[in-house]
């Protein structure tokens, strides 16, 4: 009888796939991917785009805030940047995509360094009003700097294509998605498995401490933000591509905030979880918003709307009350049961 | 001869069966319905003028329907809410081709919204009729299914400077701009600009303002140290009310001029006592004006079709959705029982002065013309009546 997962060497605890039912899971996840646009409709793609890119930026701020502490309410900045380097660069330059992508990050990156400076000294809320006025100052340098940005105005990008392939189909740009997608998924357990990723828990957990213990916590907090903030760049390049439009009103303070909620509603720290709070905060916005258009046209579907919010709200305001580890708490709970069954432990 | 009987048989058949396919094809249109899309921001702060668009649409959707629908179809009316953002603005329009098989598109939301929106527009040929907010780039270069009606924020400010120097004679007076720093403060600031260059004004200061800003005390200050007597506001709704109450605190006697965001109850309630007397160039009449035709036919309507609350939701968005609506049914009525995208689309260029009973001024669009009307009138806030007058003639703006 199977009393519980055990790992019996320092490989076997470190390795991405720990055992066989991880690995027939994953081979599944991976055939459903790749079959789920010849299942899903074109609209229901373009959701599924629109939830992929938010979760390679959400991975991003999971490592930063998740991982390794530091909260940051930049990341609709960060997404600006990369956004507007691919649009930048794609819209002007006639740069091809696959320059365009690492641009955006390297741009992002490049700002998380900058705005990783401060990140030395300051904590908790301090950083998390710094973050802020991050994304402030960006959007303003936005709209100021005309010349290169196009100011208000925003940018159309081109169809996106790859190697003479154009992707001009959410059915085929998913396929892209993906693919950095996986890379994400797999950069950020790559990471969290390394020394980097324990000197990120390390300061998470307390940098004097880590400090102590040889961690060279500046370096690696400016790391972080890199790192993080690389993400969000190529997420927001990902998803002008999508879009096919960049302009300021698209990188408001509250998508900063959703992403903040997306990881604590998915289990702070888990990459999984990072995915899954993703799909849980814009599934559900989208299902609420599914249920209420039968409401029709009248003033009734009006209040609904005001209701739809309120619902949104609430839910994740419950949750963040009632299930601080998120939904991957959740589902090790529920696993501990189901593998220790009849015991309790 | 039996095998020339033979391929016109065959050759019929085919053109039968193309026929009904072509037929079936046409998105959103059946024997007895048509299907109809409108992407309007129905929360968050811009739902003032989303929610006001869509009830003005269902007025039309049900007074249509009970006139027995165009050539015998009922429309349908599809609203989606994009919360004024452009990636949920486009998300909502793949919904609406999608899911909803919409054949046009009749709310469009924001200017940047659309601008989201505007590449599937194009390539799936969706006529597409944009009354609620108008910028150079949804016309400039024209797309073919894209059709705007309304002058440009530039052009009602340019009309609304045209009727402070001319009617009221205040071409000796000091002017003054706020404007914010997006897009449509740059639109605004284009047609003071050009006011100030047609006559030749004195322009004192030009205030550039952060979006979102609610504290104009030190802007106000500047303005009365600098003798200014006529401010054009570039604000969209609660700066033009913070403007004209901070204007008021300081005791300047100043004249305002805002442009079509300023033409709404809320900036009067906002501003007090101080929102009595203001200027805002539109294209649209009050609701309130009921001497005009077209607004006394749509509030007759509203009355019919909509409860109390929706009716206290009402502004002048909702008479450019309903004018807007008007301009379609047109185009949809003379396409006859065969209604196509492509016809739709001939029918609105083909529009010659064509009139919405003084909603706006006469529609022309044309080739390579997917702008009108132009024309502008000037309307004054009285808030003790909570309304708006007409003050001006239309005013044809180039």
């Amino acid at each position: 009888m199977r009393t519980g997962v055990f790992q019996e060497s320092y490989g076997e605890l470190i390795s991405l796939i720990r055992n066989p039912t991880q690995a027939y899971w994953t081979w599944a996840l991976v055939i459903m991917s790749l079959a789920a646009p010849f299942v899903l409709s074109n609209h229901v793609t373009s959701l599924v785009n629109g939830m992929l890119i938010t979760a390679i930026g959400v991975i991003g701020l999971n490592l930063l805030t998740g991982t390794t502490g530091l909260i940051s309410f930049g990341q609709a900045g960060f997404l600006a940047v990369g956004g507007y380097t691919a649009a930048i660069l794609s819209a002007d330059y006639n740069m091809p995509l696959w320059l365009c992508l690492p641009a955006g990050a390297l741009a992002a990156g490049a700002f998380g360094l900058l705005v990783g400076i401060p990140s030395l000294r300051l904590k908790g809320l301090y950083l998390a009003i710094t973050t802020l006025a991050f994304t402030i100052i960006i959007t303003h340098v936005i709209l100021s700097a005309e010349s290169i940005t196009h100011g208000s105005s925003g940018i159309s990008t081109p169809k996106p294509a790859i190697f003479g392939m154009v992707l001009d189909t959410d059915k085929s740009f998913y396929y892209l998605i993906l693919a950095v997608l996986t890379l994400a998924v797999l950069g950020s357990a790559n990471i969290k498995r390394s020394r980097i990723g324990r000197a990120f828990l390390a300061i998470r957990e307390q940098d004097i401490a880590a400090r102590a213990m040889g961690v060279p916590v500046a370096r690696y907090k400016l790391y972080a933000f890199v790192v993080s903030s690389s993400y969000a760049g190529v997420a927001g390049a990902l998803m002008v591509y999508h879009i096919r439009f960049v302009n300021v009103d698209s990188f408001s303070l509250v998508i900063s905030i959703e992403a903040v909620s997306m990881i604590i509603v998915g289990g702070l720290g888990s990459t999984a979880g990072a995915v899954i709070g993703v799909v849980f905060v814009v599934g559900l916005a989208e299902l609420l918003n599914y249920a209420f258009s039968s409401l029709g046209g009248t003033l009734g579907s009006l209040s609904a709307l005001e209701l739809k919010g309120f619902l949104y709200g609430l839910t994740i305001v419950l949750f963040l009350r009632f299930e601080p580890d998120g939904l991957m708490g959740i589902y090790r709970e529920y696993k501990n049961r189901w593998v220790n069954w009849p015991f309790r432990y | 001869m039996r095998m020339n009987w033979i391929l016109k048989g065959a050759l019929s058949v085919t053109l039968l069966v193309a026929g009904a396919v072509g037929a079936m094809a046409e998105p959103g249109v059946t024997d007895d319905k048509v299907v109809l899309g409108a992407v309007d921001p129905l929360t968050g702060p811009p739902s003032l003028l989303g929610k006001a668009h869509r009830l003005a649409l269902q007025v039309w959707q049900d007074d249509v329907n009970a006139r027995g629908g165009i050539n015998g179809r009922k429309v349908e009316i599809v609203f989606e809410d994009d919360g004024y953002v452009p990636a949920r603005s486009l998300q909502a329009l793949k919904k609406m081709v999608e899911v909803d098989d919409i054949f046009g598109l009749i709310g469009t939301s924001g200017s940047a919204q659309l601008a989201a929106m505007m590449p599937m527009i194009n390539e799936l040929g969706i006529p597409t009729l944009n009354n609620m907010a108008v910028n150079s780039h949804h016309f400039n270069p024209p797309l073919n299914p894209l059709f705007v009606v309304g002058p440009t924020y530039c052009q009602e400010i340019a009309a609304g400077m045209t009727y402070l120097v001319e009617e009221l004679g205040l071409k000796d007076g000091k002017y003054a701009i706020a404007f914010q720093d997006d897009e449509f403060g740059d639109d605004v600031r284009c047609g003071y600009l050009e006011g100030v260059k047609k006559y030749g004004l004195n322009n004192v200061l030009e205030l550039e303002f952060k979006r979102g800003q609610k504290d104009f005390s030190a802007e106000m200050l500047r303005a009365r140290a600098a003798g200014v007597t006529v401010l054009v506001s570039g604000g969209v709704v609660a700066e033009h009310s913070i403007m004209l109450k901070e204007a008021a605190k300081n005791r300047m006697d100043i004249t305002f001029l805002g442009a079509h965001s300023a033409h709404l109850t809320p900036v009067q309630a906002l501003a007090g006592s101080a929102g009595d007397g203001y200027y805002a160039a539109d294209y649209v009449p009050a609701l309130t004006s009921l001497e005009v035709p077209g607004v006394a036919k749509f509030m007759e309507l509203a009355n019919t079709y909509l409860s109390e609350d929706e009716r206290n939701s009402l502004n002048r968005y909702s008479l450019a959705g309903y004018a807007g609506a008007l301009i379609f049914e047109h185009a949809m009525a003379e396409c006859g029982a065969d209604l196509t995208r492509a016809c739709v689309i001939e029918k609105l260029e083909g529009l010659d002065g064509f009139e919405t009973d003084g909603l706006l001024g006469p529609v022309t669009y044309g080739k390579g013309n997917r702008h009108a009307p132009t024309a502008a009138i000037v309307l004054q806030s009285n808030a003790d009546k909570k309304d708006f007058t007409i003050v001006s003639e239309r005013m044809e703006i180039e």
